[in-house]
């Protein structure tokens, strides 16, 4: 996403949205706004904000569902989403850090805590970019995520990122360290998914096509990534 | 209860205080209804909304009423709704509100 980041405003009050709206667009952020999950997610997939303000009180419990939805979902699990409510319920907060909320606030809103908060989101927002392509309803995206590389042999190597991929799922992993090995060049492919650790998920990925030059470098490299 | 009451706003928020004042006298409006008809559950949404805004936009005591409101309603204790109903329309006919930067 280039330009100005964007912030998804989730809230069936819409007095809320125009004052977080307000808040935000003075911080130089652009908005958007949906008082409903289902037209949120609508606007998730025509346009991928940077941050997500949620309401957890939306009407049916869809704040948590949304919340879940993102967090379950690849292509926007890594945005911010920062969670509003005014109730007073250590059990839902709890739910909604558990579901993966960037940060909770109880209303009322302070001005300031939600610029400071919104200040940390765009800072854990920006080692991201993600654009959409959509093709006969089905989501295609690439995705430029930071990661770490490990444990890495001629046939594949240890992926840790944000990311859970899976085998279907296309990848190419750039590297300094790639670039010395003469790897670069090198096609990718998703192997399995090794499970969590801490940093992000760990991925399997195969090399396809190494070359003979680059896999003796490999083998006679002393260190891992 | 006709002493005035004087709030303080952040000057930043000027712009949206009389939509957010309109809103709330339509509340009072739809609230009057609900509380004849005695339908607990649009009380307690409009108070629990109440008692999020409210605060949030600088008025403390109207966020106060709203969240005893919604209680009331979750409760269905109408005397008790009456009473916060009544706190609410006296606050909101009597805020003095002066503009300061925070």
């Amino acid at each position: 996403m280039a330009g100005t980041p964007l912030v998804l405003i989730i809230d069936d009050d819409p007095d809320m949205v125009l004052l977080i709206s307000k808040i935000l667009t003075n911080m130089g952020l652009e908005t958007m706004s949906a008082s409903k999950s289902d037209k949120a997610i609508t606007m998730l997939h025509s346009r991928v904000p940077t941050i997500i303000t949620l309401d957890i009180d939306l009407a049916g419990a869809n704040g948590l569902n949304f919340l879940k939805y993102t967090k379950k979902n690849k292509f926007y699990a890594h945005i911010p989403v920062i969670v509003f409510t005014a109730q007073t319920s250590p059990k839902l907060e709890a739910k909604a850090m558990e579901f993966g909320a960037f940060k909770f606030i109880k209303k009322p809103l302070v001005a300031n805590a939600l610029i400071m908060i919104a200040k940390q989101a765009l800072k854990q927002a920006e080692s991201f970019k993600l654009e959409k392509v959509f093709n006969d309803g089905e989501a295609n995206g690439i995705v430029t995520i930071q990661g770490d590389v490990t444990e890495i042999s001629e046939l594949s190597f240890t992926l840790i990122s944000s990311i859970k991929f899976s085998p279907k799922d296309k990848i190419e992993v750039t590297s300094s360290f790639f670039q010395k090995m003469d790897v670069q060049g090198c096609s990718q492919r998703v192997n399995s998914h090794l499970g969590a650790s801490e940093g992000g998920f760990k991925t399997l990925v195969s090399f396809v096509g190494i070359t003979d030059t680059a896999a003796k470098q490999i083998r006679s490299c002393k260190k891992k990534v | 209860m006709s002493n005035k009451i004087s709030v303080s706003i952040d000057i930043e928020l000027k712009e949206l205080i009389p939509h957010f004042l309109e809103s709330r006298t339509k509340d009072v409006i739809n609230l009057t209804t609900l509380i004849t008809n005695g339908d607990f559950k649009a009380i307690e949404s409009i108070a629990h909304k109440l008692s999020g805004n409210a605060g949030s936009y600088g008025f403390m005591p109207l966020g106060e009423v709203g969240k005893r409101m919604e209680t009331a309603a979750k409760a269905k204790q109408l005397d008790a709704i009456k009473v916060e109903f009544e706190k609410m329309k006296d606050y909101l006919n009597n805020i003095e509100i002066t503009y300061v930067t925070l």
